[in-house]
């Protein structure tokens, strides 16, 4: 038996151990099972690789139930989140709709700038959805739709920056309020979405 | 309502390995041998196979004296069934061509 390959094999040992630690208590029978795998692997680099890849497995496990698990302190969070990101946006929405009904600003402008703005009662809603309905996820369909509108409110506000010809410095916290905040929303949605969807379904 | 969602290349690989002799358990290690698989890509599919109740899984007592005992998998009769019908002809052509192009 070489010293190379019982470092090698004691780092195994240490990284499934680990993986016990930070694996759910669910998948703790899962973790033995590749343990006791290892005892049965040739030896070498093998015996490491299986390892480590135990550790990444636990490891998702572990953040697909924390992100999975959302209890009522998390759902308030949440919609704290949601509301911050997303209710600019709104306001912007609601603005805008009222400005081009009263003539107040140019069709054209109130088109692009309301349909920039669109995301922000739409993902507002469809994020106090996926946060309050017990175990409700996104179709797919409206999983794009919200990813399409986050890419066009980006898309929008370019068009509309590039059309005032106003430089980022004087604008920036309008990007962060109508391009950051909501994207970020949208994209923790979808990462949420992805992660409460039953588990039968991602084999 | 429970969505039902295409199974992936890996997912098609490991049902592959198991239809080869669908009443006989299989150790971790072995399918990875047969599907070219890692653990890290392996042990999730296997973890949500035996969630939906399309594998079974056991311990049986390692061969060699002194060895722990080894989790092993075989299809349920849902499994079975469920991958007769994924392993269509046209899902083989993905799978050639995933093991073609070395992921496998």
């Amino acid at each position: 038996m070489t010293s190379t390959w019982t470092d090698g094999r004691r780092m195994a040992v240490l990284l499934l151990k680990l993986a016990a630690h930070i694996s759910p208590p669910t998948r703790r029978e899962w973790v033995r099972a590749m343990h006791n795998e290892l005892e049965h692997l040739p030896r070498g680099a093998a015996a490491l690789s299986w390892a480590l890849g135990c550790a990444l497995v636990s490891y998702r496990e572990r953040v697909s139930v924390m992100i999975g698990s959302l209890n009522s302190v998390a759902r308030w969070l949440l919609s704290i989140e949601m509301a911050v990101c997303l209710v600019p946006l709104t306001w912007l929405f609601v603005a805008v709709f009222a400005m081009t009904a009263h003539g107040a600003m140019p069709l054209e402008f109130g088109i692009l700038a309301g349909s920039g703005a669109l995301l922000g009662p739409i993902g507002l809603l469809v994020g106090l959805r996926t946060i309050f309905v017990a175990r409700g996820s996104l179709s797919k369909t409206t999983a794009i739709v919200v990813a399409l509108l986050a890419a066009w409110t980006v898309v929008a506000y370019c068009l509309q920056v590039m059309r005032d010809g106003a430089s980022f410095s004087d604008g920036w916290r309008d990007f962060a309020l109508v391009v950051v905040l909501p994207a970020w929303a949208v994209a923790h949605l979808l990462r949420i979405n992805a992660a409460r969807r039953p588990t039968a379904a991602v084999i | 309502m429970e969505r039902t969602r295409k199974p992936s290349a890996h997912t098609l690989l490991v049902l592959e390995a198991l239809s080869k002799r669908p009443r006989d358990w299989h150790y971790g290690y072995e399918l990875s041998q047969l599907t070219g698989l890692k653990s890290g890509t392996l042990y999730p599919i296997l973890m949500r196979l035996c969630d939906r109740a399309l594998l079974d899984s056991d311990w049986q007592p390692a061969a060699q004296s002194g060895r722990p005992p080894r989790h092993v998998y075989r299809f349920t009769a849902a499994g079975a069934t469920f991958a007769r019908g994924a392993l269509s002809p046209s899902s083989a052509s993905m799978r050639r061509r995933l093991t073609a192009g070395g992921l496998a």
